[in-house]
């Protein structure tokens, strides 16, 4: 479990490092992989782009997925995740600042797992971020690793 | 044919009959005049042959009394004058009278008187007390007679003993010389005279009596009739013989009162000597019976004849008739329709020529009259058309007098024929003012370029209506009798007889109000076009506030989240080397941060409220008030705030919507009753006429109502932040959702003494 990685998609250097500071206070000490856009997020997972020599068979524990990104918004990352065989089955949370009713609906008719709104107020924040590290990382029994990714 | 022509307009009288009656008057009149003129000439001839038969039987039957009387003065004459009588003796002289006696026995009693008539024999049947003295009897006047050498009789008298009538006869006794010696007198019983009367025969059942000079009755059958000493002279017959006409009684045979008091035919014949007559009796009908019979033949001839008449009469006028009737037979016949009659008349008489004159007469009607059942058809199809035309002239009279359209019609000589009430109630004038087309062209249309082109259109639309019989509506503006414009609608109707049928509707008010009404439209067009723009642009708005809102929620919130976020790593990694103050500041950012969170949630709810979609549901206000209530009451039980809420407040409206605008309602009321002990909160409803209004009541802060037109501006504050929280969109919030709803929303309230919020939703 330790090793496994989690993909942070982040435009807001603000917000990431307030994440990573909110997984550091919940000791989650686990990789995470921070990618800027949903494009770059995309490469990561199906290994084009800078990620083209990286190797596929790891992929990340849980994805933290935000919705305003620049160039392939967060939505549009989740239906392709989706759409591929490699990565339909991978745990992906949305979080966001958005309180949009519309995103909501979207995002979980698109198959995210969560969706955690981003409180402005840090404590929250931290406890947020602390609650779905221990759902996703800890409890969450993932699907058998072999026969997924072939 | 009518039934009139056949009926009889008098009584009917049959020619046959009329015929027959004429003929039959007509020998009736000559069978009764000639049977009348020979009854008449027989009954005359009857009558003369009667009266001298009856005389002659008369005479015969006088002769037979008087030969009767002068056998006795024969007798008593030859028995004297043969001898000297008066000079024998005595006895010899009783001999001879004796001898007389017994040889007539008429005689009752012989006297033979003297010279001095002195009575010298006296014989009698009779004893002497009951023989009167004849001389005394006789008187002086029979001797004075007698010695003239006459005969005497005297009057009859009747005897005392006997009541016989009795005669006294007298004659004279003469010598040789004729010198009167003496005389001898006889009494006579007429008795002895009855059974000759009695024995005339007067016809078969006449009889014969005799009377005297005084018409006293001496000889009749009715022997008891004499004995009385009837006297007859009552009796016409009687009456003239005793007043003496002989001349008269000769020639006629009288009907009179009989002795037996029946109607007799009578005559008598006077004797001479003695002073009697016989008179005779035949009753009438025995007299007449020949007249009788004459006459009884006379009438079964004349009624043969009669009846004879009658046959032939019937039988001469059935024969005139017969064609007669046959004619007017088939003339009914005819009058009825039937022409295949044929008239049967073979006679070669006026009336054969007649029928053939008639049978010639029906062929021509029949040939005329073929067609007389399709002509009388045709008559009564005509009429009953005559009659419906009528009666559609005066349905179409009475539709054009009442026709909510004017009416004109024009004679081919170009003057108004007819205008109908309409016509005048809508421009005016009447057939008086515009006698015709002309005058009511200048009328009409006074502008004359106006008129002229009119009167082109006009004559363009006739050639066009001539060409292909359509007709066109046309709009004019007609100049009315008042002065005042009409916009009209004309409709012609040319018909083919050169009549003009013109019909005109005032569509001024029409076409003012389709110009209104066009104005109208056109404006509600322009607004509309306005209102689509404006739409457009509230729907470019409301893009542009959602991409606001959604920009607001991600790119406000991130850099607050940083501010707050990074504020809290200053606190928690470098509290050492801050101070009080410092840390103080750092809390502030925090603090403000988060009000800045809470503005902007209320800003996108306040968004959302206006742009989401708006669904209608059955909501109970009460439970979803009580179950709000409940949650204020959790999270701040410390509170004694006691929720009074009125149940079944039932409205229809949008479930999530609605529970905005209660909990903002609500968390307002338990906002501002913060300050309070205890505070109350009523959610309820009031009436008025007939509209709902709900309301939230608190008795808590309240507010000025100098200020109640602010209280539902977004961010519009009647307290200072510090005094209640609060952002100030909550109230513009409820607005926005009620106005959503179509429904109102006000406040009442005071300071210090609590607000009424109440709104009203629509059902």
């Amino acid at each position: 479990m330790e090793n496994r990685v989690i993909l942070l998609v982040e435009d807001n250097p603000d917000d990431e490092m307030l994440t990573l500071r909110a997984f550091k206070k919940n000791n989650i000490a686990n990789e995470v992989i921070v990618a800027r856009d949903g494009a770059e997020a995309l490469d990561y997972l199906f290994g084009t782009g800078q990620y083209a020599k990286r190797d596929l068979s790891i992929m990340p524990a849980v994805i933290l997925l935000d919705l305003k990104l620049p160039k392939v918004d967060g939505l549009e990352v989740l239906r392709r995740l989706r759409a591929d065989d490699r990565t339909k089955r991978l745990p992906v949370v949305i979080l966001t600042s958005s309180k949009e009713e519309q995103d909501i609906v979207s995002s979980y008719d698109l198959g995210a797992n969560s969706y955690i709104h981003k409180p402005v107020d840090f404590d929250r924040f931290t406890k947020a971020v602390g609650q779905l590290g221990l759902y996703w990382l800890l409890l969450n029994e993932l699907p058998p690793k072999k026969g997924k990714f072939q | 044919m009518s039934k009139r022509e056949v009926k009889q307009t008098k009584q009917f009288r049959s020619l046959t009959v009329t015929l027959a009656t004429a003929f039959l008057a007509l020998s009736a009149v000559v069978l009764f005049i000639v049977s009348s003129l020979n009854m008449y000439f027989n009954f005359q001839n009857q009558r003369k042959l009667i009266s001298s038969q009856q005389n002659s039987t008369a005479q015969r039957a006088a002769s037979t009394v008087k030969s009767f009387i002068q056998e006795k003065f024969t007798t008593l004459e030859t028995a004297f004058n043969i001898g000297n009588l008066a000079r024998t003796r005595h006895k010899e002289q009783k001999l001879v009278l004796e001898k007389l006696l017994g040889l007539e026995p008429a005689f009752r009693q012989l006297v033979l008187l003297g010279e001095q008539e002195q009575e010298l024999v006296k014989v009698s049947r009779v004893s002497k007390i009951v023989s009167a003295n004849l001389t005394e009897r006789v008187g002086s006047e029979l001797l004075s007679e007698l010695s003239l050498g006459k005969r005497y009789i005297s009057p009859i008298f009747i005897d005392e003993i006997t009541s016989e009538p009795m005669v006294i006869i007298g004659v004279p006794v003469t010598d040789v010389f004729g010198d009167v010696e003496g005389l001898v007198m006889a009494e006579v019983n007429l008795k002895f005279m009855w059974d000759l009367v009695d024995s005339i025969k007067v016809g078969k059942k006449g009889l014969a009596y005799v009377v005297d000079k005084h018409g006293t009755l001496i000889a009749f059958g009715d022997i008891s009739r004499v004995l009385g000493g009837e006297n007859l002279i009552h009796l016409s017959e009687v009456a003239k013989f005793v007043v003496g006409d002989e001349i008269i009684h000769k020639s006629s045979a009288t009907i009179s009162k009989g002795i037996l008091n029946t109607q007799v035919v009578s005559d008598h014949a006077h004797l001479g000597m003695p002073d009697w007559a016989v008179v005779v009796e035949l009753p009438v009908l025995e007299a007449y019976e020949t007249v009788v019979n004459a006459l009884l033949l006379s009438v079964v001839v004349v009624f043969f004849s009669f009846f004879l008449a009658i046959v032939a009469g019937i039988y001469l006028s059935k024969k005139i008739t017969n064609p007669i009737i046959k004619l007017r037979d088939a003339t009914r016949r005819i009058g009825k329709g039937k022409l295949n009659t044929k008239i049967e008349v073979q006679s070669k008489d006026e009336i054969g020529d007649l029928a053939v004159s008639f049978n010639q007469m029906i062929k021509d009607l029949k040939r005329i009259t073929v067609s007389h059942n399709s002509l009388a058809k045709e008559v009564k199809q005509r009429k009953l058309a005559e009659e419906e035309l009528r009666e559609s002239e005066k349905r179409f009279k009475i539709l054009a007098e009442h026709a909510p359209l004017g009416i004109s019609i024009l004679a081919p000589d170009r003057s108004f024929e007819y205008l109908n009430p309409r016509f005048t109630q809508i421009f005016g004038y009447t057939i008086e003012d515009i006698p015709d087309k002309d005058t009511w062209f200048k009328k009409a249309y006074p502008d004359e370029a106006y008129r002229k082109k009119l009167i082109a259109i006009w004559n363009r639309d006739t050639a066009t209506a001539l060409r292909t019989g359509k007709e066109n509506t046309r709009v004019f503006t007609v100049r009315c009798k008042n002065g005042e414009d009409k916009i009209i609608d004309f409709r012609r109707i040319d018909l083919k007889y050169g009549k003009l049928y013109q019909i005109y509707d005032d569509i001024t008010v029409r076409t003012k109000a389709e110009e209104a009404l066009q104005r109208a439209y056109d404006e509600i067009k322009a607004s509309e076009e306005r209102e689509l723009e404006r739409a457009a642009q509230l729907e470019a708005s409301n893009r542009e506030l959602e991409a606001f809102s959604y920009s607001v929620s991600h790119d406000l919130r991130a850099p607050l989240r940083g501010i707050d976020g990074f504020s809290q790593a200053l606190l928690e990694d470098y509290a050492d080397q801050l101070d009080t103050q410092g840390k103080d500041y750092l809390q502030r950012v925090r603090a403000a941060t988060q009000r800045l969170e809470y503005i902007i949630d209320d800003m996108l709810l306040l968004s959302r409220v206006t742009r989401s979609e708006m669904r209608r549901e059955v909501v109970n206000l009460s439970t979803m008030a009580q179950e709000i209530a409940a949650e204020f009451q959790v999270s701040q039980s410390e509170r004694q705030v006691s929720f009074v809420i009125a149940p079944g407040l039932v409205v229809k409206a949008d479930p999530n919507l609605i529970r905005i605008a209660l909990e903002n309602l609500l968390d307002n009321a338990w906002k501002f009753t913060s300050k309070h002990v205890t505070a109350r909160i009523e959610v309820g409803v009031t009436a008025n006429k007939g509209k709902h209004a709900y309301y939230v009541r608190d008795d808590g802060a309240g507010f000025d109502m100098a200020y109640a037109d602010k209280l539902f501006g977004a961010f519009q504050r009647l307290h200072p932040i510090t005094d209640f929280g609060g952002t100030g969109i909550g109230l513009a919030t409820v607005q926005r959702i009620i106005h959503r709803h179509g429904g109102r929303v006000w406040a009442e309230g005071a300071v210090e003494q609590g607000a009424t919020f109440h709104f009203t939703l629509p059902r």
